[in-house]
């Protein structure tokens, strides 16, 4: 089945859905020992509101045939190298009997507008819960495969330990002893950042300060946030913002009024609707993948004089 | 009109500079020129299809200087951007990235054994824990 942009924009119903947007990789330097691959910080992820076509849909009007067992996807963005190798095709593929299969949407818009060339246009893959991987871009073709695809991207890249949290140990790897899974095998785990206060200019005794930040999970809405000022010792919970939906971003605020003057750790962690929480242990493995402990900033607290 | 504001703009970023007093800190803010905005060309009615896709960015890291940069800049820049080097972590050993850019992704089609050899050279002369600069 052959569809123009103007027959997704006309035949289909248009769905709507805030979800965020992260890269396996997101916060890989805090990897230790560290691992190759960009070393992002936390700045490797986004929320919008997408606005496209369900997958389902798509899907029931081409027909599936019985045999399916995976969703081929494969965009525009090829690269220089050769064909048969990562460097010249990117595919991604989920599994038929995923549940997130009923949640996907090839979208067309961003934010109520046309998706900018480099966040896809004209259509994208939007995956919930899922790592921007399977986000595919410029999406033009999707295929039913009747076994699971073997191609680079799938058999060889994006690959985390076949354990509950993704983590395994340098060791282990050295000793060939950890078996893999594609990434997509996980959702998102929860975590939430703070953004104020981010240490560059030192709070003051007895005024208050927001501690403001932002939390998502890909298992499903955030449900409770709390603050820790000494460091994760006690926890008190923040106040949460709006609903945008349960894959979205949700902001939360709480405000503190530090008493005495000094060095303080101020602790964030999320935790969502399915009772997923953060760990404060690190997580390991090869590439970099799935990191979601507890984030601390530390902040100066100046007598007010 | 134009000529004007960016002549604005450019007092503005001196008058930034100047406004360095000794005994205070620098603050947060980043020189350039304010209010410098490019007036694109109104759309023309018509029959094709031109949708705005938004701007693409042109920034790629800086390498440090050395024997071997510009075969960097050139080979390492055939798939991707060379800031995909300065991403990284300083790597003891970057023969294994080398062998995955050359065998893996197929770049041994257009870099020469001898050209990848240099390259190597040039990665471990600036990109280690021991040598990387920043
Ligand atoms: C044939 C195409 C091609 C060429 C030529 C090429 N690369 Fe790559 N490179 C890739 C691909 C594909 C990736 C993986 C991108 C991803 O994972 O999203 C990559 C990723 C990287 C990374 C990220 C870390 C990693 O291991 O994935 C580094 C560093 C890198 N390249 C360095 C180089 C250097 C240095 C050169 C020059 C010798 C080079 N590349 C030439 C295709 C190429």
């Amino acid at each position: 089945m052959e569809l123009s942009l103007e027959d997704l924009l006309t035949k289909f119903k248009p769905v709507s859905i805030a979800a965020v947007n992260q890269c396996s990789g997101n916060s890989r330097s805090r990897f230790q020992p560290r691992v190759a691959g960009g070393q992002w910080g936390n700045g490797a992820m986004g929320n919008a509101l997408w606005t496209g076509v369900r997958l389902k849909d798509l899907l029931e009007a081409a027909g599936v045939k019985p045999g399916t067992v995976q969703i081929q996807f494969e965009g525009l963005d090829r690269g220089k190298g050769p064909e048969n190798l990562g460097s010249g095709r990117f595919m991604k593929s989920l599994d038929l009997d995923d549940p997130v299969v009923e949640e996907t949407i090839l979208a067309y818009a961003m934010n109520g507008e046309p998706l900018p060339m480099l966040n896809g246009f004209p259509v994208r893959l939007v995956v919930p819960g899922k790592f921007a991987t399977y986000w595919l871009k410029h999406v033009t073709w999707i295929r039913a495969l009747t076994e699971p695809d073997k191609n680079f991207w799938m058999a060889t890249a994006y690959r985390v330990p076949d354990t509950p949290n993704g983590s395994t140990t340098p060791e282990a790897v050295a000793a060939g002893q950890v078996k893999t899974v594609p990434i997509g095998h996980f959702n998102m785990p929860v975590r939430s950042f703070i953004i104020d206060p981010d240490g560059t200019s030192p709070l003051v005794v007895g005024m208050p300060v927001k501690i403001r930040g932002v939390a998502f999970s890909g298992h499903g809405k955030v449900v409770k946030v709390e603050i820790s000022t000494d460091d994760g010792k006690t926890w008190r919970p923040a106040v949460l913002g709006a609903d945008y939906g349960k894959y979205s971003f949700r902001t939360f605020e709480f405000t503190w009024r530090p008493s005495q003057p000094g060095n303080y750790v101020i602790a964030v962690r999320a935790t969502d609707e399915k009772g997923n929480t953060q760990p404060d242990a690190p997580v390991w493995n090869p590439g970099g993948y799935l990191w979601n402990k507890i984030e601390r900033q530390e902040v100066v607290v100046l007598a007010a004089k | 009109m134009k000529k004007r504001v960016a002549f604005f703009g450019i007092l503005l970023g001196l008058g930034l500079v100047a406004a360095e007093v000794p005994g205070t800190v620098a603050g947060q803010w980043t020189g350039g020129t304010l209010g410098l905005i490019l007036q694109p060309a109104p759309a023309a009615p018509g029959g094709g299809s031109t949708i705005n896709i938004g701007p693409l960015p042109t920034y790629t890291a800086e390498l440090a200087e050395g024997e071997g940069k510009e075969l960097v800049m050139s080979y390492c820049s055939i798939c991707h951007s060379v800031t995909y080097i300065t991403m990284q972590p300083p790597l003891a050993n970057w023969k294994p990235t080398m062998d995955k850019m050359l065998k893996t992704y197929g770049a041994e089609k257009w870099i020469p054994a001898d050209v990848a050899e240099k390259i190597l050279a040039y990665l471990q002369a600036h990109y280690t824990p021991e040598t990387r600069k920043e």
